[in-house]
C-alpha cells in the first residue's frame, strides 16, 4: 500500500475552544490516535489547550506535545521527533495554515514529511478561496456568481443581470466592513460608491445573494483508491443568512427531493475527487428551493462539528476509518470488527431514527451581546435529540439544553406584543422556534410564515403539530391516550406536568399504573439490515426493546452536556479521566450525554452510551436498567439533584464538582493559590498558582495564571502550613485550594475551596498527573498515599508554566469585555522553559 | 385517524394508525433502508404483491410531487410507516401521500414500530406474508392463511398494448415487465426514440420494429412465474440486436442463457450497499430491489461473465454475454430514487449500438 512506510504522524492540533469548535477535534484526535495505535503508527500531538483530554493519554498519544500552534514549535517538534507524517485535518482551519506556512518554508521536502489526507494543492486551495472557487468554476461545480466592476453603470448591468438581493464588497478593502446588501436600485448607487471608495483597487465585487435558500450540508469520504461514499446529508432548518452552527439541524435531511439529493452527492464526490482529498470531506450548499438550482457555498475537508454529529447520530465510526484511509488503507480492506457487518466500513449510512440539533447559547454569562442570528456564529455549544419523529428529536433535543428548558421559553414568548412578535419573525434572535410556536399559536398560516422566515413549509406544519399537541395536552387533563401520545411525541414528563399543573412524579406514577415504559433503540448504521451494535441508544415509546443491563459492577455517568462558557470543556475532560480510572477499577462504563462533540461519547471509553435528556424521569429509568452501584451526577444539574434526592436510588451518588467558580474572581489583586489533594489525613500538595498581571489592563486576572507562584523563601513554609492546616479541618477528602491575597509582605488567607474544573485539567498537564483519577480514588477508595506520593515525585520539574483563558468577545462583537471566570470559553497553557 | 392492524402469518399483530384507503389487502412483507424517494419507491412496480416497510421514519415530508412517479397507476399492497407528514409542499398541485394512497386504493399504516418489524423479517430469514387490517380477529388470520398471492404480476402491471415515446435519436424498443419510469426518463435524457411492448412480444414483433437497441425492463416477482417464450424472444433477440436488461430483465437474460435464479433469504431493498464493478474494480452504489439473484453456481461462464457483485451479499449484480451485445444488471441504473453513478450504463448500451452500426 501507498503509506505503508508510515510509522509515526505529528498531529496538528486544534488550540484552544472557540466559537467555532468545542471538544470534537479533542474526541477525533483521541480516537484516530487509538487507530494509529493499532496500526503501529506512532503519534506526535502538538496542542495547548489545557482541557484536551488527548494530550494526557500518553498510552495513546506516543508523544503529547504542549505547546504554542505556531510554525516555530512545529519546525522544533518535526526536528525533535522525526515524524514521517504530517495530519492537518484535527486542527481547524489554523492547522490548514500551519501547513501551508511549513510548506513554503520547504520543511516538509527537507524532512520528507507527507501530507496525510490533504495533497499539497488542496491545502492551498482551502487556504485561499481565489483559487478554490477558480477550480470549482473549472470543473463547472455550480457556484453564485460573482462579478467585479469599477463603476456604477457596470455594477447596475450586473445587479440588473443578478436579480435583487445582491451583495457588494469592496475589492481589497482599507477596512472591514465593506460588504452590504443592497435589496433594490435605489440602495445600490450609495452601496458601489462606498464600497469603491473603500477599495484599494477602486474595485468592487457584484455578487449574487444566497440568503434565503436553504443550507444543506454533506459529508462524504474518500480513499486513496478512488471509492467515495456518502456519510450524511444534514439540513438546517433555517436558511442562508443565519449561521449554520446557529441553526436547527437534521439528519437525515427532513424536505429534500432525491433528485436534489443526488445532484448535491455528484458535486461532494466530484469536488473531492478533483481535490484528491483522503479521508472525510464536508461540502456546504445553498439549495433555491423554488427553482430547484444550487450552489457549492464552502468546502472543508477536516474535522468538525458537523462530522462528529453525523458520527453520534448515525453510529458509522468516521474517525476511525480516517484513520484507516490516511494509513494507505483502502475502504474494502477496512474491518470494523464483531459489532459490525463485514464491509460494514462501505455500507453508506441508513438510518431509521432522525437526530435534531438544537445551538446552546452563552448569553447568560455576556448578556450585553446581541441575541440576533446572522451570518456570524453566536451559539457556543449544541446538543442533539434522537426520535422517530422530527418532533420527537427536537423536544427530546430541547429538553437536553439543561439551562434553557421548553416551558421556560413557551411561557416567555406569550408577552410579546404583536408588534415585537413581528419584529422577532423577520430579525430572528435566539430561541426562535418558541417565537414561531407562538406565532402560530396567533393565527399566522403556515404560508406567511414560510414566506417571512424562508423557513420550509414542512417545518411549520411540524411546529403547529407541536403546537396543537401542547393545546391538545392542556385541554385533556389526566387523559391517558393523551398522555400515551404526548410520550411519543418526546414529551418530557416536566413539561406534562406543567401544563397539567401537576408534578412530574405524578405523571411518572400514571405512566407506571397504566404500564407504560420506556424502550430503548440502537442507533446503527444500517437501519435495522445487519445485526450490528454501536451500543449508542435513545429512548422511544414503542414495541420493541433493545436495551439490555450493562456486566456489573458499573458506573452510570451524567456527562456535563454542552459546552458552556466559564466551565469550556474543562468538564468534559474531568468526565471523561475519571470514566478511564472507574474502568480501571473495574466498573463498567454508562454515559448519558446529549452533546455530540463531547469526547465522553467516544465508543472506546465507554461500555455504553444514552444519548438522552438528563431529566429526572430518564434517570430514573436508567437506573431501573442499569441497577449502578455509582451514579455521577454533575452539580449545576440542579433540578435533577433535587429531584434525585426524594428517590431511592439504590446505588451511591457522586455530585461531580462542574458548578464551582473561582474565588479569585472579579479580585484586581494578587492571589495565591496552594493546592492539594486531601485523602481525609493527609493533604498533598500540588504546588502553588498565581494570577497574572495584565499588561494592558494593569491589574491582576484571575483568568491568567502562572504555576508555581514565587512566594518570598521566607513566607513559604509559613503560609504553605497554614494553607495545610486549612485543608485539613475539612470534613471530605477531594481537590482542594486555598487562596491568599499577597502583598508585598503579607500573605491573608481568603478561604479555602475545591479546586475548580478548569484548573484541575491545567495542573494535571503541569504535574503530568490524571487528577480526575485521583479525585475517583479518593471516592472509590483505591487511592493510597503511595501513589499519589510517587506519582508527583515522578514527574519532571515542569518549570514554569502559564494559562491563559480565552473569551469569546470578538466573535459576539462585544466591545471592552471583562475577562471573568464565568466568561471563558477556551485556554491555552505553556511551558516556559523547554519541556518534551 | 383510525386504529389499523399489520398482522403477520405466524399471529404477531402490530398496531398502529391507518392512513391513506381503507382496504384490506394482503402481501409480502419487505422492507426498505433507503434513505431518499419514498414517492418513487412506493410507486415501483416491483411491490405489486408486496406490502413495504420504511425504515426512514419519516415519510412524506414533501407530500407527492409530479416529476417523482415511476409509474401511474402503482399497485404497491401497502405502506408501513413509523411517523407519517401529512404535508403537500408541491406548488402546483397539493397533494399529501395520504390523499395520494386513497386516490389509488392503497392502504397505508403509521406509527408502527418499524424497526421492530424489521428486525422480525431480517430475522424469519424467508418471506412473510402479512395483511393490513381494521381489527386482527380470527377471521383476519384465516383470510391471510387462505390468501394465496398471485405468480401473474408481469401481466397485471405490464402495458398490455404498445405505445411510443418519441425521440430524435436512435431507435429502442423496450419491453415492459412492470417499467419503471426511471428506464423511459434516462433514454428522453439521451433523446432515444422509444417503443414499449408488452412482456410478452415476439422476437418477430419486436425486430419488425427494427430497432437499434433492446431493453428489458424490470419488474415484479419471480422470473420462474414468467412463461417460456419470453426466454425463446430474449434468446432470439440477443443475436440480433444490443440487448440491455436490468432488474427482472436480467434475470430472465440469465435464466435465457442458461443460469437459474435463487430467492434471498432477506429480500434487499435499499441503495447503500457497496457494488463493485468487476473489470475496473471500481465500487459504485445504486438502488436496489428485488427477492431473486442469479445462482453464481448456475452462470455458464463459456456463455456469461458476471460484471458487478454486491460486496455485502456476493450476489451477482451484473451479466455481460460473451458471443452477443447484450448486458444487464440486477439494480436500477436509473436511480429514482438513489445515487446516478450507474447511469453511464445507458450511454454505454447507446455507445455498443453505435459500435456495431460503425461495423455494418
Amino acid at each position: 500500500m501507498a503509506n505503508s512506510a508510515i510509522k509515526s504522524v505529528l498531529i496538528i492540533g486544534p488550540g484552544a475552544n472557540d466559537i467555532q469548535h468545542g471538544d470534537e477535534l479533542d474526541a477525533a484526535t483521541y480516537q484516530m490516535a487509538l487507530t494509529f495505535k493499532r496500526l503501529g503508527i506512532r503519534t506526535i500531538l502538538a496542542d495547548d489547550n489545557p482541557f484536551s483530554f488527548s494530550l494526557d493519554n500518553r498510552s495513546v498519544i506516543d508523544h503529547a506535545c504542549i505547546g504554542p500552534l505556531n510554525v516555530e514549535n512545529l519546525v522544533n517538534l518535526i526536528k525533535h521527533y522525526h515524524p514521517h507524517a504530517i495530519l492537518p485535518t484535527l486542527g481547524n482551519r489554523r492547522a490548514f495554515e500551519l501547513t501551508q506556512e511549513l510548506l513554503e518554508k520547504g520543511i516538509l521536502q527537507e524532512c520528507d514529511l507527507k501530507l496525510l489526507g490533504i495533497p499539497e494543492a488542496t491545502i492551498r486551495q482551502i487556504n485561499n478561496p481565489v483559487l478554490l472557487s477558480r477550480t470549482l468554476h473549472k470543473m463547472e461545480a455550480p457556484m453564485k456568481s460573482v462579478v467585479t466592476v469599477s463603476n456604477y453603470p457596470d455594477a447596475l448591468s450586473e445587479a440588473r443581470k443578478l436579480g435583487y438581493p445582491v451583495i457588494i464588497r469592496s475589492v481589497l478593502p482599507k477596512s472591514s466592513s465593506t460588504r452590504r446588501i443592497v435589496h433594490d436600485e435605489h440602495e445600490l448607487a450609495p452601496a458601489v460608491q462606498s464600497c469603491l471608495s473603500q477599495s484599494r483597487a477602486e474595485q468592487v465585487l457584484v455578487q449574487q445573494s444566497l440568503a434565503g435558500y436553504k443550507e444543506i450540508e454533506v459529508v462524504v469520504q474518500r480513499d486513496l483508491s478512488g471509492t467515495m461514499m456518502m456519510l450524511s446529508m444534514v439540513e438546517d432548518m433555517d436558511p442562508i443568512g443565519i449561521h449554520a452552527g446557529d441553526s436547527i439541524a437534521f439528519n437525515p435531511p427532513q424536505t429534500l427531493l432525491d433528485r436534489q439529493i443526488q445532484d448535491m452527492r455528484d458535486t461532494a464526490f466530484a469536488i473531492t475527487r478533483k481535490l484528491r482529498i483522503v479521508g472525510v470531506n464536508h461540502v456546504q450548499f445553498a439549495l433555491d428551493p423554488e427553482s430547484g438550482k444550487f450552489y457549492v457555498i464552502k468546502n472543508s475537508p477536516y474535522f468538525d462539528r458537523i462530522v462528529s454529529f453525523v458520527a453520534q447520530s448515525t453510529g458509522y465510526p468516521i474517525a476511525d476509518v480516517s484513520a484507516q484511509l490516511y494509513a494507505g488503507k483502502r475502504l474494502r480492506d477496512i474491518d470494523l470488527g464483531p459489532n459490525y457487518a463485514p464491509h460494514a466500513a462501505l455500507i453508506e449510512p441508513a438510518m431509521d431514527h432522525i437526530a435534531a440539533r438544537v445551538p446552546v447559547w452563552g448569553f447568560s454569562a455576556i448578556p450585553s451581546a446581541s441575541r440576533v442570528l446572522g451570518t456570524e456564529k453566536k451559539s457556543i455549544g449544541t446538543v442533539f435529540g434522537i426520535g422517530r419523529s422530527t418532533i420527537e428529536a427536537l423536544f427530546k433535543a430541547i429538553e437536553s439544553r439543561y439551562q434553557e428548558p421548553t416551558d421556560f421559553h413557551l411561557a416567555a414568548q406569550k408577552k410579546l406584543t404583536d408588534d415585537e412578535l413581528i419584529v422577532k419573525l423577520v430579525h430572528p434572535e435566539t430561541g426562535r422556534l418558541f417565537v414561531l410556536i407562538e406565532a402560530m399559536d396567533r393565527g399566522y398560516s403556515v404560508e406567511e410564515l414560510s414566506e417571512m422566515t424562508k423557513i420550509d413549509p414542512y417545518y411549520f406544519v411540524q411546529i403547529n403539530q407541536m403546537r396543537l399537541l401542547i393545546r391538545e395536552i392542556t385541554d385533556n387533563p389526566n387523559k391517558e391516550p393523551v398522555l400515551i401520545k404526548a410520550k411519543g411525541y418526546g414529551l418530557s414528563n416536566q413539561l406534562i406536568a406543567r401544563l397539567w399543573k401537576t408534578t412530574p412524579h405524578r405523571i411518572y406514577q400514571m405512566l407506571v399504573d397504566h404500564g407504560l415504559t420506556i424502550k430503548y433503540k440502537e442507533v446503527e448504521p444500517s437501519a435495522g439490515e445487519f445485526d450490528q451494535h454501536t451500543n449508542i441508544f435513545y429512548s422511544a415509546f414503542e414495541d420493541e426493546n433493545e436495551g439490555t443491563k450493562t456486566a456489573q459492577p458499573s458506573a452510570l455517568i451524567v456527562g456535563t452536556g454542552s459546552l458552556r462558557l466559564g466551565l469550556s470543556n474543562a468538564g468534559d475532560y474531568f468526565v471523561t479521566q475519571m470514566m478511564q480510572e472507574l474502568r480501571h477499577e473495574g466498573y463498567h462504563i454508562v454515559i448519558v450525554n446529549t452533546n455530540p462533540s463531547s469526547i465522553s461519547l467516544c465508543h472506546d471509553l465507554s461500555d455504553k452510551r444514552y444519548i438522552e435528556p438528563p431529566t429526572l424521569e430518564n434517570i430514573v429509568q436508567l437506573l431501573k436498567v442499569e441497577q449502578p452501584q455509582l451514579l455521577f451526577i454533575p452539580a449545576s444539574y440542579d433540578q435533577l439533584l433535587a429531584g434525585l434526592a426524594k428517590v431511592d436510588l439504590g446505588c451511591r451518588l457522586i455530585v461531580l464538582p462542574d458548578d464551582r467558580l473561582p474565588r479569585m474572581d472579579g479580585r484586581a489583586t494578587k492571589m495565591v493559590a496552594f493546592n492539594y489533594v486531601y485523602d481525609g489525613d493527609y493533604a498533598y500538595p500540588l504546588g502553588t498558582m498565581t494570577n497574572l498581571l495584565s499588561p494592558e489592563q494593569l491589574n491582576y486576572q484571575s483568568t491568567a495564571l502562572r504555576y508555581p507562584a514565587e512566594v518570598p523563601n521566607y513566607l513559604f513554609q509559613k503560609v504553605s502550613d497554614e494553607a495545610s492546616d486549612t485543608v485539613m479541618k475539612q470534613d471530605h477528602p477531594g481537590l482542594y485550594q486555598v487562596i491568599f491575597v499577597a502583598t508585598d509582605d503579607e500573605y491573608h488567607q481568603l478561604g479555602l475551596q475545591p479546586l475548580p474544573l478548569p484548573e484541575v485539567a491545567f495542573l494535571s498537564k503541569v504535574l503530568q498527573i490524571s487528577l480526575p483519577g485521583v479525585y475517583t480514588q479518593l471516592l472509590t477508595g483505591k487511592m493510597t498515599a503511595g501513589t499519589v506520593m510517587n506519582s508527583l515525585k515522578q514527574a519532571a520539574d515542569p518549570g514554569v508554566v502559564t494559562y491563559r483563558a480565552t473569551f469569546p468577545f470578538k466573535a459576539l462583537h462585544v466591545a471592552n469585555g471583562v475577562p471573568a471566570f464565568n466568561k471563558i470559553i477556551g485556554a491555552r497553557m505553556q511551558f516556559l522553559t523547554k519541556h518534551y | 385517524m383510525t386504529t389499523r392492524y399489520l398482522i403477520f402469518e405466524d399471529g404477531t399483530v402490530f398496531a398502529g394508525e391507518g392512513f391513506g384507503a381503507p382496504a384490506v389487502t394482503f402481501g409480502e412483507v419487505v422492507f426498505n433502508t433507503s434513505m431518499t424517494g419514498y414517492q418513487e419507491i412506493i410507486t415501483n412496480q416491483i411491490y405489486d404483491n408486496q406490502i413495504l416497510v420504511f425504515a426512514q421514519p419519516n415519510i412524506g415530508s414533501y407530500g407527492i410531487q409530479r416529476n417523482n412517479y415511476e409509474t401511474i397507476v402503482p399497485t404497491i399492497k401497502g405502506v408501513v410507516v413509523r411517523s407519517l407528514s401529512n404535508v403537500a409542499t408541491n406548488n402546483v398541485r397539493r397533494l399529501t401521500l395520504d390523499q395520494y394512497l386513497k386516490q389509488m386504493n392503497i392502504p397505508g399504516i403509521t406509527n408502527i414500530d418499524t424497526r421492530a418489524v424489521i428486525h422480525k423479517l431480517r430475522d424469519a430469514e424467508k418471506p412473510l406474508k402479512g395483511s393490513i387490517v381494521p381489527v386482527p380477529d380470527d377471521h383476519a388470520f384465516d383470510q391471510l392463511h387462505a390468501t394465496v398471492l398471485t405468480n401473474q404480476q408481469v401481466a397485471q402491471v405490464a402495458t398490455p398494448k404498445p405505445y411510443p415515446n418519441p425521440g430524435i435519436g436512435l431507435s429502442i424498443v423496450v419491453v415492459d415487465f412492470g417499467l419503471k419510469n426511471g428506464i423511459l426518463r434516462e433514454l428522453s435524457r439521451r433523446k432515444c426514440n422509444v417503443t414499449v411492448l408488452p412482456y410478452n412480444a415476439t422476437a418477430d414483433e419486436i425486430l419488425r420494429l427494427d430497432p437499434d437497441g433492446v431493453v428489458l425492463s424490470s419488474g415484479p416477482g419471480n422470473p420462474n412465474s414468467i412463461k417460456k417464450s419470453v426466454l425463446e424472444m430474449i434468446q432470439t433477440v440477443q443475436t440480433k440486436v444490443p440487448l440491455f436488461a436490468i432488474g427482472l430483465g436480467h434475470e430472465l437474460f440469465g435464466i435465457a442463457n442458461g443460469a437459474k435464479v435463487m430467492r434471498y433469504a432477506v429480500e434487499h431493498h435499499g441503495m447503500n450497499h457497496p457494488l463493485k464493478e468487476i473489470i475496473t474494480d471500481h465500487i459504485v452504489y445504486a438502488n436496489q430491489g428485488g427477492g431473486y439473484a442469479i445462482d453464481p453456481q448456475t452462470v455458464d461462464r463459456n456463455k456469461l461473465f458476471i460484471t458487478y457483485t454486491d460486496m455485502i451479499d456476493n450476489t451477482i449484480q451484473g451479466l455481460r454475454h460473451r458471443q452477443y451485445p447484450a448486458f444487464s444488471v440486477q439494480f436500477f441504473p436509473d436511480g429514482a430514487p438513489g445515487p446516478d453513478e450507474t447511469d453511464g450504463l445507458f450511454d454505454e448500451f447507446l455507445d455498443m449500438i453505435r459500435r456495431k452500426e460503425a461495423r455494418r
